[in-house]
């Protein structure tokens, strides 16, 4: 195999030598103390005036005829580099030291991408943030939490007080491909999204895909958020870490043999244990609800890289978090435990075959479950939900003549999911009840990029997806009167259900001029598991379902537009994006969970309709100077249709959000203190109220009018911050971090319930709305540090 | 030190002890108050009609606004597709409103369809409802649970018909204790897990309040008596989700979507037909 490999590549050698006409030079953009490799670094050739940026190893490669060149490359928070290169021979290659500039850590690099990439790329809807932008802004409980980074920006809602849910253009929870180097992850969260999911010592960036995904992300249908893990420093241990008050946290990098291979350790436990032993003088009831609950999480992470050879390279990443809830009243004997877990483990290989082709073949598993615990005197509950996947892809990336780019690729996951797993004692009635579903997706894609002229780009791709539900199962067979007629009963590895879906993608990017562009996309996805919520709040305890006969595969078309135009410089990026999309086989639950008795299988419980979301996306974005920060505004709609709710007619979707604003804002006074504010402003949840009630055999019932037909008050809150930078010793470098949540206290809802007094046995009732709000403001101070 | 402690204090019991409450305000406009009609009919029995009007959720009840809620001049016609009778207003005692409209003429016969119609302030308001056959049990008896002295179950046995949908709801009413039959804890179900076998099933007693682990129990001495009926899908699909509602309310993790459903037809509520077979069970 070797032999023909080395033969083939000795073909394309002598071919390539053949062909030209000019001489090939290669490049390797590092960073000078660390030598890490950077990419994206701009390199520009002065004299041709033509420029191309560092692909994902920092490497560039240009086609040059003979001669001498100045050339320049710059990366942001670097020095530039000029130097002079002497093309004379074939495959020269060089490698570029980049001194990075003494930027003290508040100081935000709002981007590291090229300065006009957003003008620039092709991707509308696409935006990345790294670790460095959101470092210095407000947090809560002092940690930077980059998955709440990305709801500051257009498109991207969160679900308000304590749902760690991201809400799409429309698109619900469920509809995210949440990828942590290339591991998927479930509803990842800590405490209803109290805290960051990732430890930020470890996360490069995370970039958020909204519209035109490309073919080599599949599966979720309304967005990508593709989280990386930074690579460990490979020429010296670095450690860092922060103490806040209710967690702390510490990240450990180190070469392996002298820089061939390099691992990153991290790990983040709360102590709220100890906390509450130090608080404990000053609670006076024994029983409060403080003494009587008990809660922790822990995350850790690991990367390995290593050069097995030159060309290949072999990488092991993992991620494990956990979170338990524990709730002990012995008076009235009443526990309730909860717990959850989120943890993908994944091994990959990454080769290189020539300077064009690149290939990547991972194995990776994820697990994320719940288990909820409850009891009350005699009485016993319990409640397991688990998704459980292994996933193999083989991935190719080809890179074409520097005006072109493909990539293509097969994967398959299997998927076991346990919707839900029932367990009730309640004295006289014992009830278990466990549904569990096999499945695969076999899925093969190929997507191109293709520069048609200077300013003309164009991009699309196209991905298959074979699905197949899997025995065990059993299949129920119902009448016209949905009286049980039949069953049958389907072995393991027979198909029960199989579908065969396209999921088609174009975009394209008109350049006007350097200052800016119009892009637009439509793309096509489907999507085979499905989160349905199962109550009115949300919680880890939402459920996945896969499809089945029952539940189809959900559909989403969507069609988007923007335009980019940046000014002074492009010290101010601007954009206007519009997006349409088309839901259908949406999924939800008819009655809530707590219909599980009566039923053979969950998935009857469910039903199907479908929506329509479309919205305007306003962007303003300051990037260079003392001052910085970004408005960004999403004015939009998202409506849902399902039979017999409203008449079969839209209704407002529950995060359906006419305005959302957020505002951010970094201020450096001087090389100690910078400022930071964060200002959101969202549009109240839809809710269904009852609008009357009734009297029925002595008891009240409540009369519905229309679904979500009424809005929880607005949300919005300021958060604040201050950094501070210690003095630094040597390589020991630290900062305090001082940050105020919700400054003016608002109570924001997080649920609504009613108060009833009174019977009719006395011939009086009165009724009256409150609403549960979670977070007050919340003052926190964190110590963070490196060396 | 002290100082630090406080202030640790302070944001723990911010963050994890107090959750803040505040009473939003929710403005319904102009609700209309529908008809609703709480009307049943068994077999060889006249058939009762409590009429109400639904209320704003917001408003205050009181003894005076309640009985604006009573409908006492509606004309109320039953119908049995060859006869029909305007119903009469006369007091009770058991349910409220304390009117209701009966039959004296039409008695109830299984396997008939029978439609109401309500007409009241210009609107008319109309549900139709079967009777179906009544299903006699084999067997009822009393045990007590494994782990009580004096408490138990009521057990009944019967066979389900295998050619029909059966759809069932039961009462018991203990003498001397209950003034009217009172529906079963969880009182609906059907035949969807045992059409056409032998079924054995135990029936908790129904309360009002759950609160206490005993209520679901009859008691040695009690006597019982049990009314097992059938009704049609309407009228169970609308009992079903009556339980449901009343059960939820305000329970933030159960789904909003879920409603009562009705056969009214221009208003809310239920037009039941029962067929019904009555049985008495000494505890002992």
């Amino acid at each position: 195999m070797k032999i023909i490999a080395t033969i083939i590549l000795y073909l394309y050698c002598i071919v390539a030598v053949l062909g030209q006409t000019t001489f090939e030079f290669l490049g390797v953009v590092k960073d000078s103390t660390t030598k890490e490799r950077l990419v994206s670094a701009s390199v520009f050739i002065l004299p041709m005036q033509t420029g191309l940026s560092t692909d994902q190893q920092g490497k560039f490669k240009m086609d040059l005829p003979k001669g001498t060149y100045s050339i320049q490359i710059s990366f942001l928070g670097y020095n530039t580099l000029r130097k002079e290169i002497e093309v004379s021979t074939n495959a020269v290659s060089k490698t570029f030291l980049l001194a990075e500039k003494s930027i003290a850590v508040e100081n935000v690099n709002i981007s590291a991408k090229k300065s006009d990439e957003n003008i620039r790329s092709i991707e509308a809807g696409t935006l990345i943030l790294e670790t460095k932008d959101i470092t210095g802004l407000p947090s809560l409980m002092g940690e930077p939490d980059i998955i709440n980074a990305l709801r500051l920006t257009p498109g991207v809602q969160g679900g308000g007080e304590g749902n760690p849910g991201l809400y799409v253009r429309g698109g619900d929870a469920g509809q995210n491909l949440i990828l942590l180097d290339n591991m998927t992850l479930y509803n990842p969260s800590h405490l209803l999204g109290f805290f960051p999911v990732f430890n930020a010592d470890i996360i490069n960036d995370a970039t958020i895909i909204k519209g035109g995904i490309p073919a080599q992300y599949g599966g979720r249908a309304s967005s990508v958020i593709d989280v990386s893990m930074k690579e460990a420093n490979t020429s010296q241990l670095k450690i860092s870490g922060s103490m806040g008050i209710l967690s702390t946290d510490l990240a450990i990098e180190s070469p392996i043999n002298k820089g061939e291979g390099s691992i990153i350790i991290s790990g983040r436990r709360t102590y709220l244990n100890a906390v509450k032993f130090m608080a404990k003088p000053f609670i006076k009831s024994a029983n409060s609800f403080f003494s009587n609950t008990d809660y922790y999480f822990y995350d850790a992470s690991i990367k390995l890289r290593y050069n097995i050879s030159p060309k290949t390279r072999i990488f092991v990443t993992a991620f494990g978090g956990k979170d338990a809830y524990n709730l002990m009243d012995n008076e009235y004997n009443v526990s309730n435990r909860m717990q959850w877990l989120n943890g993908a483990g994944a091994v990959r290989l990454n080769h290189t075959f020539s300077k064009k082709l690149i290939a990547n073949l991972a194995t990776s598993k994820t697990l994320f479950y719940y288990n909820i615990d409850a009891s009350f005197n005699t009485y016993g509950f319990n409640l397991y939900s688990a998704i459980d996947d292994w996933k193999n892809t083989l991935d190719f990336t080809y890179l074409g003549d520097g005006n072109g780019l493909l990539k293509f690729g097969v994967s398959h996951t299997k998927h076991l999911l346990t919707p839900n797993k029932l367990d009730v004692d309640a004295g006289e009635i014992a009830y278990k009840n466990t549904s569990q579903y096999h499945s695969n997706e076999y899925s093969a894609y190929l997507n191109g990029t293709k520069k048609l002229t200077e300013s003309f780009t164009i991009s699309g791709g196209l991905r298959s997806t074979y699905y197949q539900h899997k025995g065990p199962y059993t299949h129920y067979v119902r009448n016209a009167k949905g009286q049980l007629s039949d069953s049958t009963i389907y072995n393991a590895e027979e198909v029960v259900e199989s579908y065969l879906k396209f999921d088609p993608n174009f975009s394209f990017i008109y350049l006007f001029n350097n200052q800016s562009s119009i892009k637009g996309s439509v793309s096509m996805i489907h999507q085979f598991v499905h989160l349905a919520s199962v109550g009115t709040v949300s919680l880890p305890t939402d459920v996945w379902l896969p499809s089945t006969n029952f539940i189809k595969p959900q559909q989403v078309l969507q069609m988007s537009s923007g335009y980019f135009r940046n000014f002074k410089n492009n010290t101010y990026e601007t954009s206007v994006e519009l997006y349409y999309k088309q839901l259908n086989n949406q999924v939800d639950f008819q009655n809530g969970v707590l219909d599980n008795f009566d039923n053979t299988k969950i998935e009857s419980n469910v039903m199907l309709g479908s929506g329509i979301a479309y919205g305007a996306e306003f962007f303003l974005k300051k990037k260079v100077g003392n001052t910085i920060g970004w408005i960004s505004y999403t004015l939009s709609k998202t409506l849902r249709k399902f039979e017999g709710i409203n008449n079969n007619k839209y209704y407002p979707a529950k995060y359906d959000r006419v305005h959302d604003f957020s505002f951010t804002l970094n201020h450096k006074l001087n090389d100690r203190w910078a400022l930071s504010a964060v200002f959101v402003y969202a549009t109240g949840n839809a809710l269904t109220l009852p609008a009357g009630r009734y009297i029925i055999q002595g008891n009240v019932a409540n009369h519905y009018t229309d679904v979500n037909s009424f809005r929880m008050p607005a949300y919005h809150r300021l958060d604040v911050s201050a950094n501070y930078k210690l003095k630094s010793r040597k390589r020991f470098e630290s900062w305090l971090n001082f940050s105020i949540y919700n400054v003016y206290n608002r109570s924001n809802p997080y649920f609504i319930y009613f108060a009833i007094k009174g019977d009719l046995e006395h011939y009086y009732l009165s009724v009256a709305a409150k609403q549960i709000s979670l977070f007050p403001i919340l003052p926190s101070i964190t110590w963070s540090f490196k060396f | 030190m002290r100082l630090v402690k406080i202030f640790i204090t302070i944001i723990i019991f911010s963050a994890m002890g107090i959750f803040s409450c505040v009473e939003p305000n929710f403005e319904v406009e102009n609700y209309q108050s529908e008809i609703v009609i709480d009307g049943w009919i068994e077999q060889g029995k006249s058939c009762q009609v409590l009429l109400t009007l639904s209320a704003p959720y917001f408003s205050e009840i009181d003894s005076i606004s309640l009985r604006k809620y009573g409908l006492t001049r509606a004309k109320v016609t039953l119908s049995n597709g060859e006869n029909s009778e305007i119903l009469t207003l006369k007091p009770n005692t058991l349910y409220f409103p304390p009117y209701y409209y009966i039959s004296t003429d039409m008695k109830g016969k299984a396997g008939e369809t029978y439609t109401i119609t309500v007409e009241y302030g210009g609107v008319t308001s109309f549900a139709t409802t079967t009777i179906p056959e009544p299903v006699l049990l084999d067997s009822t008896w009393f045990a007590l649970d494994n782990n009580k002295d004096s408490l138990g179950y009521v057990w009944i046995k019967f066979k389900d018909n295998a050619n029909s949908k059966d759809y069932y709801r039961t009462f018991t009413q203990i003498i001397g204790e209950d003034l009217k039959y009172i529906p079963n804890h969880i009182p609906n179900f059907n035949d969807a897990y045992f059409n056409g076998q032998n079924i054995v099933f135990s029936l908790f007693k129904g309360n009002k309040s759950i609160e206490k682990e005993d209520d679901f129990y009859y008691k040695i001495g009690d006597t019982i008596l049990l009314k097992f009926s059938t009704v049609d899908r309407d009228s169970y699909n609308f009992w079903n989700s009556f339980q449901k509602e009343i059960a939820n309310t305000g329970n933030p993790f159960a789904s909003s979507n879920a409603r009562v459903s009705s056969n009214v037809t221009n208003g809310l509520g239920i037009w039941c037909g029962y067929g019904s077979t009555y049985y008495q069970i000494n505890a002992k």
